[in-house]
């Protein structure tokens, strides 16, 4: 079990490739966070195929209330705590009043997340706030959810990468400000003539990096 | 069940619509607010439901008749579920208002388990096409969640 954990001055910090997932500043200001989730990411498949044809002739026969007017917020938890976290999570864009049940903390951060998937299953567990993650094959994808979805913003200084993510991943990496100018001007990426360095960690525990990695 | 030679004792139901049920009172117990009612001993042998209409009672006395049965395998009993929660959505959310009005977990959860179902993977639009639900979201509230739950959307079910 690996954490990374903020490194301080100035030695290699572990950076996304994905502009968009760069939630650094949400841990501290000091852990430049996570996960390159380039390489591996799998399209997000969440639970069986849906029924063909049976559902919209069900669903349409009588006009259904919003279930939240109709049953009250105790149920609608109830009712959301039976899906798996990307539908809770198109759930908060469903109205506002959805919004605030569906991001209720005891659906993302108490609860046992179970998820069919034909013939595995994820489980994403928490326990007293800290993250744990079972099933490495999908660990990009929870981690996708995790870096943009509420959990990730609740928990995220707790979260422990487990070994088996290492390896799945290239990690690029750059120094942050507290590094001595030495340190990242060997780095193509920050002056614009090259790509992202990189470090492929190995399940003997070594690392290797790409060729002409001057770091 | 060990049914012995003693007479069962018998609970009369009565709905909202007036309509009167005799059913045997360990079938009657399995919903708790039922229960509750009997040990409270404020309910005589007519216990009033003015929350539940006939048509949904009948549904969950035949749900209580096979729960009550212990010598329904589990995996018969998982069989009877699912065909039991094969019904208009509608008719689900009466069932859901009775289950939970009554105290019938289980019910309870498989018909939630049944809303989700349809819920699951479909996009927002979908949800408020089929539930009838107003968007009151500003375009730029929608726009900021949408935004922050981008990876969400992949492999949504196509509307």
């Amino acid at each position: 079990m690996n954490n990374i954990e903020e490194t301080g001055d100035g030695s290699p910090v572990l950076y996304d490739d994905d502009e968009d997932l760069n939630v650094g500043e949400v841990v501290e200001g000091r852990m430049e966070v996570v996960v390159a989730l380039g390489k591996k990411r799998k399209k997000m498949r969440r639970g069986i195929e849906p029924k063909e044809g049976c559902d919209e002739t069900i669903i349409k026969e009588g006009r259904l209330q919003d279930p939240l007017i109709a049953f009250g917020s105790d149920i609608m938890m109830m009712i959301l705590s039976h899906l798996d976290v990307g539908s809770v999570a198109l759930s908060l864009l469903v109205s506002p009043r959805w919004n605030g049940v569906a991001s209720n903390d005891r659906l993302w951060t108490s609860k046992l997340y179970k998820q069919d998937d034909r013939n595995r299953t994820m489980q994403l567990e928490v326990l007293s706030g800290i993250l744990r993650i079972f099933e490495e094959d999908e660990l990009a994808d929870l981690f996708t959810m995790r870096l943009n979805g509420k959990i990730f913003h609740s928990a995220i200084s707790m979260v422990r990468i487990v070994k088996d993510d290492l390896y799945d991943h290239a990690w690029e990496f750059h120094f942050n400000e507290a590094a001595p100018d030495y340190w990242p001007n060997l780095d193509p990426y920050r002056e614009g003539i090259g790509p992202p360095m990189r470090r492929y960690f190995h399940p003997d525990g070594s690392q290797s990096a790409d060729p002409g990695d001057k770091v | 069940m060990a049914t012995t030679t003693t007479e069962t004792k018998m609970l009369t139901l009565c709905t909202s619509d007036k309509q009167q049920f005799q059913i045997e009172e360990t079938i009657a117990l399995q919903a708790v607010t039922i229960r509750n009612m009997v040990e409270d001993e404020c309910a005589s042998n007519v216990i009033p439901l003015p929350n539940v209409n006939s048509k949904i009672m009948i549904q969950i006395i035949e749900y209580l008749k096979k729960h009550v049965d212990s010598s329904v395998s589990k995996e018969d009993m998982e069989k009877f579920d699912s065909a039991f929660v094969e019904k208009k959505l509608s008719e689900i959310f009466d069932i859901i208002l009775a289950a939970n009005y009554l105290n019938i977990k289980n019910l309870l959860d498989i018909c939630c388990q049944r809303v989700a179902d349809v819920m699951k993977n479909k996009s927002p639009e979908w949800v408020r096409r089929t539930f009838n639900i107003v968007n009151d979201f500003t375009a730029e509230e929608e726009a900021k969640i949408r935004k922050e739950h981008e990876w969400a959307f992949e492999g949504v079910d196509e509307d």
